[in-house]
C-alpha cells in the first residue's frame, strides 16, 4: 500500500516540476518578488540600514532678518539631520515652486520678512505683533517627505509660541501677584524678549536648564547582535505565498484525474481509493515541501541569509506542507471543476497573503486581520521563520508547530469527511 | 464595427461564464483596498506606512494616555503598546525605537518635578530620527504650560522672593492655569500650503487615497496582462486559424480582442472607483475628464503588453503564471504598493520605466495633487507610448498558428 501511494506521489512530483509555467510560479515568482521587495525596502543598499526615507529635497528660504529666521534655517542644516535632508537655501521663490512642481523637492519653508519681529515684543511698549506663519509649501507627490519636513517646522514654531505665551503670563501674573507694577512691564518684557532670543525660542527662557518632561534619546543596539534584515521576512513569506499555488494545484491534480477519467481507470486495478487519494495527498506535500526547501535554500545561497537552526527550519517547512496541504485537499473536496479549484486557490493565496502580512509586514497589521491571520498557514510560519532567523531555537518555534499541525489535521479531516460524502453520492 | 463588438462580446461572455471570475474582477480588489486602506482599523491616519514606535507604557496616569494619544495621532508614526519584555524582544528583531513611559509618570509631573522617559532608538536610522522628532514635538505640547509655569516661578522668585510655600503653589497653579488658556488661544506659527493653493496644518500623507489607486492599477493590470492567455489558447485550438475562412481580417480579430478587455478594465475601474468614493471617502471625482484619459490610456498600454506576451508565450498555463508574476512584481516597483518616495534612488530610476509607475502618477495627480487635466498628460501620453511599442512587437510577432 505505502509503495502504491509513494508511486503516486513521485509521479506527482515528476509532472509538476516538469511543468515550465509551474516552476515559474512555483520558484522564480517567489524569488523576483523577494528581490522586489528587498530592492524597494533599500536592503540592498551599502548602508544596510532600512532607510526609508533620506536625503529629503527641501529649499529653505529665509526672507527674514532677524535671529529667529536664521536660527530656523539653520535647524534643517544640523549634523544629526545630515543624512535626512538635502537642503538648499535660496531666494527664488518662483523657482522653488516650480521643482516642486516639478517633483523635484518635497518642499520649500518660506520664513516670512518680519518673522523675528513678529515674535519679539515692542521694546517701548511690550506689545506683540500679529502672527507671521513660516509657510511650508509642500508637495503633494510626496506626502511623507513633506510631512517630516512640516514637523520640524512646526517643532521650531511651537518653542517659539511657548516662548511668547511665557513672556505674556509671567507679565500677568507677575502684575496680578503685585510682584511688579504696570510701569515695570516695558522693562520686564524686553529683558524677557531678551532672554527668548538669546535661547533662540527654547523653553529655557530664564535659565532653567530643562523642560519638565524630558526625552532621553540612546542609539542602542545592545540587545541586538545584529540587525533583522527584513529579506528575512519577505523572503519566506513569498515563498509561503506560492506554496498555496502548489497545493492548489495538487487539489486541480485530483479533479482533473476525476474529469478526465484517469482516476476510474487507475481504480479499476487493484489499487483502492485511498491509495490514489493518500498517494495525491502525499504528492502536494512533497512538492510542498521540496518547493519550500528549494527556496529558503536559493535564498539563503543568493541573499547571504542565515535562516538559524537547519532542524527548526525543516521541521517549519514539513508542518507548514502539512497544513497548506489541508487547505489544498479542502479545496479539491469543495471545487465542482479544476478551473474552479483553481479559483479557488488563486483567491486563498491572495486572502492569506494580506492577513498574515505578506506584503507589508507583520506590524501593518489590525487586531481584526491578526485574528483572521491565525487561520491561515503564512503566519504561523512566518512567525516561526522569522523566530529563528533571530536566533530563536526549536522550542521557540513549538507553538507554530503544534498550530500548523492542528490546522492540518483538522483540514484533512473535513476534506476527508466532504470527500466521502461525494465518493457515496456518486456511487 | 459590428464585428469589432460581436467578439468584443464574446470575450466578455466567455470571461465571465464562471461566476468565480467575480472574485478577481470586484470582490478580491475591494477586500483589499478596503484591508489595505485600514478599513477595518476605523481611522484613515493610521497608515501602513507610518513609522511603529513601540510604546510600554506603566503608568495608569491620564497625562501617560494623553502623551501616547498625542503620538498615535500623528501622521509619522503610529503606536503599538507593548510589556517591557516583548520592547526589548522586538527591539532586538527589528523594531525601529522603543519609549518607556514609567511609573509615577504623571503624578511626578504634576508635583512639578522634573521626568525623564527613554528613548532606545537604532543609531544611524533616519525612521528612529523621525520617531524621535514626532515624540519630541508632542512632549513639547505637554510641556509647554508645565514649563512656562515653572518658569514664571523661578522668575518671581528671583524678583521678590514668594512670602510663603502656599503663596508660590498659588502662583504656580494661577500661571499653568493662565498659559493653557493662552496656548490654546495661540494662533499658528507656520502654514502648509500646495500647489492647488489648498491650506492645511498638516502634510499627511493619505494611505486610503493610496491604497484606492494602488489597488485598482494592482488588480485591473494583471488580468490585462491575461489576455496573453487568450491569444495562447485560440492559438493552440486553432480558433485563429479558424477564422482565416471567414471574412475577419487580423486587425478586426485583434480590434475586437483588445476592446472587449480595455472595456472590462474601464468597467473594473469605475466600479472600484465608486467602491473607492462611497465607502471609503476617496474623492475620485475632481477632474472627471482626467479619469477618462488615464482609465483609456491605462487600459490600452496594459492590454498592448498582454498581447505582446502572447505573442511571446506558448500555452495558457505559462501566459497565466507569466500575468501573475509580472503583474505583481510592475505594482510593487510601480508604487502600488508603497509609495514611490520611500524607495531607495535606484528603485525609483527603474520603476520610471514600468506603465504601473506611469499609472500610478496619474491617478495620484488626480487623486493628491488634484492638478485636473494638466497633471495626467504626462503619465497618459507615457501610457500611450508603452501601447504603440507593444502594440507595435504584439502585432509584428502576431501569428495565426
Amino acid at each position: 500500500m505505502i509503495n502504491k501511494i509513494l508511486r503516486i506521489a513521485l509521479k506527482d512530483l515528476r509532472i509538476l516540476f516538469a511543468d515550465r509555467a509551474a516552476v515559474l510560479m512555483m520558484l522564480a515568482a517567489p524569488l523576483v518578488l523577494t528581490l522586489g521587495m528587498g530592492f524597494v525596502t533599500g536592503s540592498f543598499s551599502d548602508d544596510g540600514n532600512g532607510n526609508s526615507i533620506s536625503d529629503i529635497p527641501v529649499t529653505v528660504i529665509n526672507n527674514d532678518e532677524g535671529d529667529f529666521g536664521r536660527i530656523l534655517a539653520n535647524t534643517f542644516a544640523a549634523p544629526e539631520l545630515d543624512t535626512l535632508f538635502a537642503v538648499t537655501t535660496g531666494t527664488d521663490l518662483a523657482a522653488a515652486k516650480q521643482a516642486i512642481d516639478d517633483d523635484q523637492a518635497a518642499a520649500v519653508v518660506i520664513i516670512p520678512a518680519g518673522f523675528s519681529d513678529s515674535i519679539m515684543p515692542d521694546p517701548a511698549t511690550g506689545a506683540v505683533s500679529d502672527a507671521l506663519p513660516v509657510e511650508v509649501y509642500s508637495n503633494p507627490a510626496r506626502p511623507i517627505s513633506a510631512g517630516v519636513v512640516q514637523s520640524i517646522v512646526a517643532d521650531f514654531t511651537q518653542q517659539v509660541t511657548t516662548g511668547v505665551v511665557s513672556g505674556r503670563v509671567l507679565i500677568e501674573q507677575m502684575i496680578a501677584a503685585s510682584l511688579i507694577a504696570p510701569d515695570e512691564v516695558p522693562a520686564v518684557a524686553a529683558a524677557l524678549g531678551q532672554q527668548l532670543q538669546t535661547s533662540g525660542g527654547s523653553l529655557n527662557l530664564i535659565g532653567q536648564e530643562a523642560p519638565v518632561i524630558r526625552l532621553n534619546s540612546a542609539e542602542t543596539t545592545a540587545a541586538q547582535p545584529d540587525t533583522f534584515d527584513p529579506i528575512a521576512f519577505f523572503a519566506p513569506a513569498m515563498a509561503l505565498l506560492f506554496l498555496m499555488y502548489t497545493v492548489t494545484r495538487g487539489a486541480q491534480s485530483i479533479l482533473t484525474e476525476r474529469d478526465e477519467g484517469t482516476m476510474s481507470r487507475i481504480l479499476t486495478t487493484p489499487t483502492s481509493v485511498s491509495q490514489v487519494l493518500g498517494g495525491k495527498t502525499f504528492g502536494t506535500f512533497l512538492s510542498g515541501v521540496v518547493q519550500v526547501g528549494l527556496l529558503i535554500v536559493g535564498t539563503a545561497i543568493l541573499f547571504q541569509l542565515n535562516w538559524g537552526s537547519p532542524l527548526g527550519v525543516t521541521l517549519l517547512i514539513i508542518f507548514v506542507a502539512a497544513a497548506a496541504t489541508g487547505w489544498g485537499m479542502l479545496i479539491a473536496a469543495v471545487a465542482r471543476t479544476p478551473g474552479q479549484a483553481a479559483s479557488i486557490g488563486t483567491a486563498l493565496m491572495l486572502l492569506f497573503a494580506i492577513l498574515s502580512g505578506t506584503f507589508f509586514g507583520p506590524s501593518a497589521d489590525t487586531p481584526f486581520i491578526n485574528i483572521l491571520g491565525s487561520i491561515t498557514p503564512n503566519k504561523w510560519a512566518l512567525d516561526g521563520f522569522v523566530e529563528l532567523a533571530s536566533g530563536g531555537t526549536v522550542a521557540d518555534i513549538v507553538p507554530m508547530l503544534i498550530a500548523l499541525t492542528i490546522m492540518a489535521v483538522v483540514l484533512f479531516v473535513i476534506a476527508v469527511i466532504v470527500f466521502s460524502k461525494q465518493w457515496r453520492t456518486s456511487r | 464595427m459590428h464585428k469589432i463588438l460581436s467578439i468584443a462580446w464574446k470575450e466578455t461572455i466567455i470571461r465571465f461564464s464562471s461566476r468565480t471570475e467575480l472574485l478577481f474582477f470586484l470582490i478580491l480588489p475591494i477586500a483589499f483596498t478596503f484591508i489595505l486602506s485600514d478599513g477595518l482599523a476605523g481611522d484613515p491616519s493610521e497608515g501602513t506606512q507610518s513609522i511603529e514606535l513601540l510604546v510600554v507604557n506603566v503608568d495608569d496616569s491620564e497625562l501617560a494616555q494623553t502623551l501616547v494619544d498625542g503620538i498615535d495621532a500623528t501622521s509619522a508614526v503610529r503606536v503599538a503598546l507593548v510589556s517591557a519584555e516583548t520592547a526589548a524582544d522586538q527591539f532586538a528583531d527589528d523594531a525601529t525605537a522603543v519609549l518607556t513611559i514609567p511609573t509615577g509618570f504623571g503624578a511626578a509631573v504634576n508635583a512639578g518635578e522634573a521626568v525623564t522617559l527613554d528613548l532606545q532608538k537604532e543609531p544611524d536610522n533616519n525612521d528612529a530620527t523621525i520617531v524621535e522628532q514626532t515624540v519630541n514635538a508632542v512632549i513639547g505640547s505637554l510641556n509647554q504650560p508645565l514649563a512656562i509655569a515653572q518658569a514664571g516661578v523661578a522668575f518671581a522668585e528671583q524678583t521678590q522672593p514668594f512670602a510663603d510655600t502656599a503663596a508660590r503653589d498659588t502662583f504656580f497653579v494661577a500661571t499653568l492655569d493662565r498659559a493653557q488658556t493662552l496656548l490654546a488661544d495661540a494662533p499658528s506659527r507656520f502654514v502648509v500650503t500646495k500647489p492647488d493653493g489648498s491650506i492645511s496644518e498638516e502634510a499627511s500623507f493619505d494611505v486610503t487615497a493610496h491604497q484606492s489607486a494602488g489597488q485598482l492599477v494592482t488588480w485591473v493590470f494583471i488580468p490585462l496582462l491575461g489576455v496573453a492567455a487568450v491569444f495562447a489558447f485560440e492559438r493552440n485550438h486553432g480558433t485563429l486559424r479558424r477564422l482565416l475562412t471567414t471574412p475577419t481580417t487580423k486587425a478586426t480579430q485583434l480590434l475586437g480582442i483588445v476592446s472587449g478587455h480595455v472595456g472590462h478594465a474601464i468597467v473594473q475601474m469605475l466600479l472600484l472607483m465608486v467602491f473607492g468614493a462611497v465607502v471609503l471617502q476617496v474623492d475620485w471625482g475632481k477632474s472627471p475628464l482626467g479619469l477618462v484619459i488615464m482609465m483609456l490610456s491605462f487600459g490600452l498600454a496594459g492590454v498592448a503588453l498582454g498581447t505582446m506576451l502572447g505573442t511571446l508565450i506558448k500555452t495558457t498555463s505559462q501566459a497565466s503564471s507569466v500575468a501573475i508574476l509580472l503583474g505583481m512584481a510592475m505594482a510593487l516597483l510601480g508604487g502600488c504598493w508603497f509609495p514611490l518616495e520611500i524607495f531607495p534612488p535606484a528603485a525609483q530610476t527603474v520603476a520610471r520605466f514600468l506603465p504601473t509607475t506611469w499609472a500610478m502618477e496619474g491617478f495620484s495627480n488626480l487623486l493628491a495633487v488634484n492638478t485636473g487635466i494638466d497633471g495626467v498628460l504626462v503619465p497618459a501620453a507615457v501610457l500611450l507610448g508603452f501601447a504603440v511599442v507593444f502594440f507595435g512587437v504584439g502585432v509584428w510577432r502576431f501569428r495565426y498558428e
